[in-house]
């Protein structure tokens, strides 16, 4: 089949959405079809402007005579998945947050701030409830969205987990001294309270933070947040760094960390889980929780400077449940059965003209 | 918990018969919703109400807190100096409009004159009409010529624009904006409590008759008329005439006064107190309510003097017209002097017809104006149009940027009718909008 994957992208920003797209288009040659990528360059301020990337989305008709070449279009994030084509699903990464479940959110989201932010959510979400169901099916990456999508605009979808890049290079090795948190440096993963957590741990925890910083302001407050703290010299700030060097990273931890908020899909934990690490997240992290069962293949705890702090001592003081844990996360990990050729499989099957 | 409802609108000390409105209907409104008031003047206060204060760009709106509420309610009138900030926060922000003024005239031309308003009241006009309407604005600034631009370019329709729904309250405004069809329109009764055991307290002198003019006396108040007609009757009749309001051309009914030689008994006492407006009104024979013309208001005047039970003369125009006959009465202000020589000289005649009349009039504000059953039929009004109003307007921000992109392209607009259908029928699946 002739297979469009349309995304969208915020120029030179790249993140698990774009490595999705690009291992979406990948997987599909692999699997014998023609597959391209059509990423639409997006930019959401003023909030006008995501109206009129919307009609641009819209005014792209890939359906007529002229595209009749592709047999079938997968849509993944807001607003591509505007574009017409007949023979159209939808994987969707996520809607647009903000006007969802980031709606009045101070922290991490933005559109309830603008003046005309209501009219323009209102506009996303009706468009949403309109035109997603035209597709011949609706599939998500994660349950998060499924539920999201239900929850706001009530429409049903099912959740195809996708295994995360070079899944199959990861590995276990020693149960170094430190714990991972690898993540873009971003208020929604909250590296923060990972930083206060220090403070309050009993035992010597080192942290690891590995992911390149995305927003230069908060890079500064967590830096100088460790300093006010006296925690420092326990933090070691990696950045970005190649993928061996990343798998490496998870190799040698002794477990990893990852709190975001209501994160929807999480590359980290299933990471984690294939270098066999336990993984140490939060009740409302969203996506994680999917996957992380608390004192089995890792600990959820509340979402708290205290509860975090306790988790951290809990496996440096005990790094036999650490590495237990970890070995339960990769078995439940393989018990799944996420992979790419089922993903493919459910995306394209009966779906030829 | 009731939803909040977040209102914009001049509130007293600011010398406005919509402030007193909208204090007016406060608990009636407080049964539904949780009430946000916004001002521009730092010192408005209202009894058990916190009042924001915003400044006229609305640059320090906590827009969060105002996307959080259920509606925002819009008051616009025509005195820019009141009203300016509100439309420039209307601008920013949808919402419900109440129009208590249709022909906004006087509006845009004060608005023309201040700075911070001047080039957003032309950009507006250039977007809503196009360029020759700002050229015509600007050449009527300052001259009755003013009304007839709005003839033709009529301004509400820069403020219904980002209305997410209008409220009138007189019949014609409703017509109009229903014909214009951009928005959805309620006709709703302007709200005034029916005061109960208002006395009507005669301590005046006895045999003399009072005649009163009340609220803000502007241009087309006839003012100067009625002082006229009432100078045929000087030596007839013992009465007395006074005016409470700001009276817009002063200087030019004084020298009327003078000159008719009325000083003694014409008194402008300009803005008054309430309890002073009051002890008048109670003690008022006779109300002069003119207009000529109308911009399209219903007149809170007007359910003023009808709550004191004042028989009242009126300009048999727009809202005035549509009043129930034998509740006040009318004259042609087309012929304003001799009818109201006509009228007066009746009211000498028949004294007690006129009483009567009041007394129709303050069952007329009992029956029509209860604030209560508007506030009832606003909320549903809010309720039933704020889902469609938001889809109107991203259609046409959607459209508005067809129409500016097509332009700087520079193309010719061939096959316009089936493009135009095309790029319709595309925003129509985005939005739902017709």
């Amino acid at each position: 089949m002739r297979v469009l994957v349309a995304t969208v992208q915020v120029p030179f920003v790249r993140g698990g959405a774009e490595t999705l797209a690009e291992d979406l288009v990948s997987e599909m040659r692999k699997a014998g079809h023609e597959c391209e990528l059509a990423s639409i360059p997006f930019s959401w301020n003023p909030p006008a402007k995501i109206l009129d990337h919307m009609l641009a989305c819209r005014l792209l008709d890939l359906g007529g005579p002229s595209a009749s070449n592709i047999d079938l279009i997968i849509g993944l994030k807001f607003p591509a998945y505007f574009v017409s084509h007949p023979n159209k699903v939808l994987w969707l990464i996520h809607q647009h947050r903000s006007a969802y479940n980031l709606w009045g959110n101070e922290q991490y989201g933005d559109l309830h701030n603008f003046p005309d932010g209501k009219m323009v959510r209102d506009a996303i979400r009706a468009a949403d409830c309109r035109l997603i169901p035209e597709a011949q099916e609706v599939f998500a990456i994660s349950r998060q969205v499924t539920g999201r999508l239900a929850r706001f605009n009530g429409i049903k979808a099912e959740a195809l987990y996708h295994p995360p890049r070079d899944h199959s290079l990861y590995r276990s090795g020693d149960f170094g001294n430190y714990i991972l948190f690898p993540s873009r440096l971003n208020p929604a993963k909250r590296h923060h309270i990972a930083v206060e957590a220090l403070k309050l741990c009993r035992e010597p925890v080192r942290l690891k933070f590995l992911g390149p910083s995305e927003m230069p302001a908060y890079d500064t407050r967590l830096r100088a947040l460790a300093g006010q703290l006296g925690v420092e010299d326990r933090i070691e700030w990696l950045g970005s760094v190649s993928q061996s060097e990343k798998i490496a990273a998870y190799a040698d931890s002794l477990a990893v960390v990852f709190p975001p908020v209501d994160e929807d899909y999480g590359y980290v934990t299933l990471e984690a889980m294939l270098a066999r690490k336990a993984v140490i997240t939060c009740s409302d992290s969203g996506g994680p929780l999917e996957f992380v069962l608390d004192g089995s293949t890792g600990l959820v705890v509340e979402p708290s400077t205290r509860a975090l702090a306790s988790a951290f001592d809990r496996l440096w003081g005990n790094r036999t449940e650490a590495v237990k844990l970890g070995e339960n996360g990769r078995a439940h990990y393989d018990q799944m059965g996420i992979a790419w050729p089922a993903v493919i499989d459910r995306l394209v099957r009966d779906r030829r003209r | 918990m009731k939803p909040r409802l977040t209102c914009f609108s001049p509130i007293p000390p600011m010398r406005s018969a919509i402030g007193q409105y909208t204090v007016g209907l406060l608990r009636d409104l407080a049964r539904f919703w949780e009430v946000d008031l916004w001002s521009e003047m730092a010192d408005a206060e209202v009894d058990g109400y916190k009042i924001g204060r915003f400044d006229r760009q609305g640059a320090t709106l906590p827009w969060s807190a105002l996307n959080d509420a259920e509606a925002t309610v819009y008051h616009i009138g025509n005195a820019a100096e009141y009203h300016g900030g509100i439309w420039n926060v209307l601008r920013q922000h949808p919402g419900i409009l109440v129009l208590h003024e249709v022909h906004l005239a006087d509006f845009v031309a004060a608005a023309c004159k201040l700075p911070e308003f001047s080039q957003t009241i032309f950009s507006a006009v250039e977007l809503e009409f196009g360029a020759p309407a700002v050229e015509e604005l600007r050449s009527a600034i300052g001259s009755e010529d003013i009304q007839a631009v709005n003839e033709r370019f009529p301004f509400y329709k820069i403020f219904a624009d980002r209305a997410t729904g209008v409220v009138v309250h007189c019949r014609a405004a409703y017509e109009e904006i229903s014909q214009y069809g951009g928005r959805p329109c309620i006709h709703l009764d302007l709200p005034h409590a029916a005061e109960a055991n208002l006395s009507r307290s005669d301590d005046s002198t006895p045999g003399r008759y009072n005649f009163v003019v009340v609220g803000h006396i502007g241009w087309n108040r006839l003012l100067k008329p009625i002082i006229e007609a009432l100078a045929q009757f000087r030596d007839r009749h013992d009465w007395r005439f006074d005016v409470y309001g700001v009276v817009a051309e002063e200087t030019t009914i004084r020298l009327a006064i003078d000159s008719l030689g009325l000083g003694d008994i014409a008194i402008l006492h300009g803005f008054t107190s309430e309890a002073e407006l009051r002890r008048a009104l109670a003690s008022a024979h006779l109300a002069f309510n003119l207009r000529y013309p109308t911009m399209g208001e219903a007149s809170y005047s007007q359910l003023t003097l009808w709550n004191h039970a004042v028989p009242t003369i009126v300009s048999d125009v727009g809202w005035y017209a549509d009043l129930p006959r034998g509740s006040v009465y009318h004259i042609d202000p087309r012929r304003t002097l001799p009818e109201l020589t006509r009228a007066i000289a009746t009211f000498f005649a028949e004294p007690a017809r006129f009483a009567e009349m009041g007394r129709l009039g303050r069952q007329a504000l009992e029956a029509r104006h209860s604030p209560s059953r508007y506030v009832e039929r606003l909320t549903e009004f809010i309720a039933a149009t704020q889902g469609a109003a938001s889809a109107q307007l991203a259609a046409e921000s959607m459209a508005g940027t067809i129409g500016r992109r097509w332009r700087e392209i520079g193309l010719p607009w061939r096959g316009q009718g089936r493009m135009a259908d095309r790029y319709a029928e595309i925003i129509n699946d985005l939005t739902g909008a017709t």
